[in-house]
């Protein structure tokens, strides 16, 4: 049409196994491929030619920065790189030439890693995927594919690399920009998509912390008595569950023991509610003190409360314990300028007194022995007896 | 970041040993019921108290568990294709081991598994040395290569053998036959969790 000259259409291009025998096939001699050196440069500009000696004869810009900008050319490949993830540097082979050389005695087969006949580079070329190492930044590995170029690799092999998984620890070490990059490559959606996605992703965890949190404060508040800050009726009722669950595995028993508060009503009538919530947070400190880990105390409403203590305890035990919890209630509260006077009457019953404990004949049983204390004159500890006899008041300690 | 790690333990022993065994695990450990977030953070020791009570549990040794452990998640299918991404034959996929940390942090770089070296040996023998913070991780990692053995159809003998001086994780891997079975098929365009 306008006189350019006229490029007959290419025969197309076989599949990329099929093109490694092109590449073998089309420049037979070293200098013939120096030509397209250019034009390797443009389209690849990661590619490393590396000549049968080992030499590095041709690299593109982005790779040369990687190198630190420094001048390479000529200068033995295992200097700057080793191969795979190896930690040893690349060991060069003298054997060449010399009839030590395994690789030009067919009898042997070369189990070295590089030397002058080329023999090892060849063996890159037939792996599919070569991971190579940088050897001044051992962070940061590249990835790729190499190339035997010309008969029997005459003219060396050709690397055409890319950073791979390292792209980001590259850019940043490297200081490169979107003009190391060929638009054609996907380094820098990549870079985008590392970049967005953490973004996405912190978003998305700190939504998880923060929904996790607030179940937590939930299933807290659910659980917990709001006066106090004790557990409730509900929290108690599945400690119990699992302690009962715990026992019946074979594991250690429990105790439990039912308080309820003498006189409260008489505080709460004369002196008001105000008093009534100070002396019930006095009595849940005075419980809070008693537990050890493992151990729960929950207010089950009104004035009536419920330690959960893991391991069996002795009677002699239960009398101590008694007796200082009574001791402690009975006391004198001081609020606002009045002084008031409780006590508690404690039933205490023990998962070891039971063939097979369960739950709603322990609450009943808790419940008569704290009707018992309370009956035998308040200020009382009670402990369930398993057999048909009466309850009996426990001897009170110290 | 453990939440992940943690979801996977809890899945792998309920998904093999049913929910009322891991139920039992989680009460033992003292892990609520419905187990870990995997976007959450853990302390690290939480970890080896679940595998501890999963132990005792099931009546198991600590690393055969484990092993089974690293099997388990090649069933998985989408962990299973993101292996699978390693190459196109095991050879490929064991040199891919050694990025498999770096992939991995790619895509959640708060997860930090255990940093991964192939060495190649004389022909068709390797050793991967497995640098972790907590030790066990060669046990996974020796169930995971196996059953990826499996998946590439290649015939692979594979053992955890006696960590190195300084407590590196050690496996000593060989490849007996490349092509032994067909294997399982791979293609990147059936991705699995939908890109939509």
């Amino acid at each position: 049409m306008n006189g350019a000259p006229e490029i007959a259409p290419s025969q197309g291009l076989a599949s990329r196994d099929a093109l490694r025998k092109v590449i073998a096939r089309t420049a037979t001699r070293a200098q013939e491929f120096e030509q397209l050196v250019p034009i390797l440069g443009a389209l690849l500009p990661m590619f490393l030619w590396v000549d049968p000696q080992g030499k590095i004869c041709a690299l593109g810009a982005t790779l040369q920065k990687a190198m630190g900008g420094r001048s390479v050319l000529g200068q033995p490949f295992e200097r700057f790189f080793r191969i795979g993830r190896s930690r040893d540097r690349l060991e060069r082979c003298q054997d060449a030439g010399t009839p030590l050389c395994a690789a030009q005695n067919q009898a042997q087969s070369c189990d070295r890693r590089m030397g002058r006949c080329g023999a090892s580079l060849m063996r890159l070329a037939q792996q599919r995927i070569v991971h190579l190492t940088l050897v001044e930044a051992p962070g940061i590995g590249l990835r790729g594919e190499a190339f035997s170029v010309g008969q029997a690799g005459e003219a060396g092999i050709l690397l055409s690399l890319s950073f791979g998984i390292h792209l980001r620890e590259a850019v940043a070490e490297f200081a490169l920009t979107d003009g190391d990059f060929s638009p054609a490559d996907l380094a820098i959606d990549l870079l985008y998509q590392q970049e967005a996605k953490a973004l996405v992703t912190g978003e998305l965890r700190a939504l998880t912390s923060r929904l996790d949190k607030a179940r937590k404060a939930a299933e807290a508040q659910a659980l917990s008595d709001p006066l106090t800050g004790l557990a409730n009726r509900r929290a108690m009722d599945a400690a119990l569950d699992q302690a009962l669950a715990g026992a019946a595995r074979g594991g250690a028993g429990f105790t439990l023991v039912q308080i309820d508060l003498d006189h409260f009503k008489q505080v709460n009538d004369s002196l008001g509610h105000a008093t009534g919530d100070y002396v019930l947070g006095v009595v849940s400190e005075i419980l809070r003190d008693s537990l050890r880990v493992g151990d729960l105390a929950a207010r089950m409403g009104g004035d009536e409360f419920v330690l959960l203590m893991r391991g069996t305890m002795t009677p002699e035990q239960i009398a101590e314990l008694g007796a200082r919890l009574i001791g402690r209630l009975s006391e004198p509260i001081r609020f606002e300028g009045a002084e008031s006077r409780i006590s508690g009457s404690l039933g205490v019953v023990r998962s070891i007194d039971y063939a097979a404990p369960e739950k709603a004949r322990i609450l009943w049983d808790a419940d008569v022995a704290t009707y018992a204390a309370k009956a035998a004159g308040r200020g009382q500890c009670i402990l369930h007896q398993p057999s048909e006899q009466e309850p009996r008041s426990v001897p009170k300690a110290g | 970041m453990q939440g992940l790690v943690n979801r996977s333990i809890q899945n792998f022993l309920s998904d093999t040993f049913g929910e009322e065994v891991w139920r039992d695990i989680a009460q033992r450990s003292s892990i609520p019921e419905e187990g870990f977030e995997a976007m959450l953070g853990y302390d690290e020791a939480v970890t080896d108290t679940l595998i501890e009570a999963a132990c005792t549990r099931l009546n198991r040794g600590r690393l055969d568990l484990l092993e089974d452990l690293g099997a388990y998640l090649t069933t998985r299918e989408a962990v299973r294709r993101l292996l699978r991404y390693g190459g196109r034959d095991f050879v490929d996929f064991l040199r891919s081991l050694n990025e498999l940390q770096g992939r991995t942090q790619m895509a959640l770089d708060y997860l930090h598994l255990p940093e991964l070296f192939l060495l190649e040996g004389e022909k068709d023998h390797f050793a991967l040395e497995v640098r972790a913070a907590q030790p066990g991780w060669g046990a996974v990692l020796a169930g995971l290569v196996r059953a990826m053995a499996d998946d590439y159809g290649a015939l692979a003998l594979i053992e955890l053998i006696d960590p190195a001086p300084d407590g590196t994780e050690r496996l000593s891997l060989r490849l007996l036959d490349h092509s032994h079975s067909r294997g399982r098929a791979f293609e990147l365009s059936h991705a699995v969790g939908g890109a939509g």
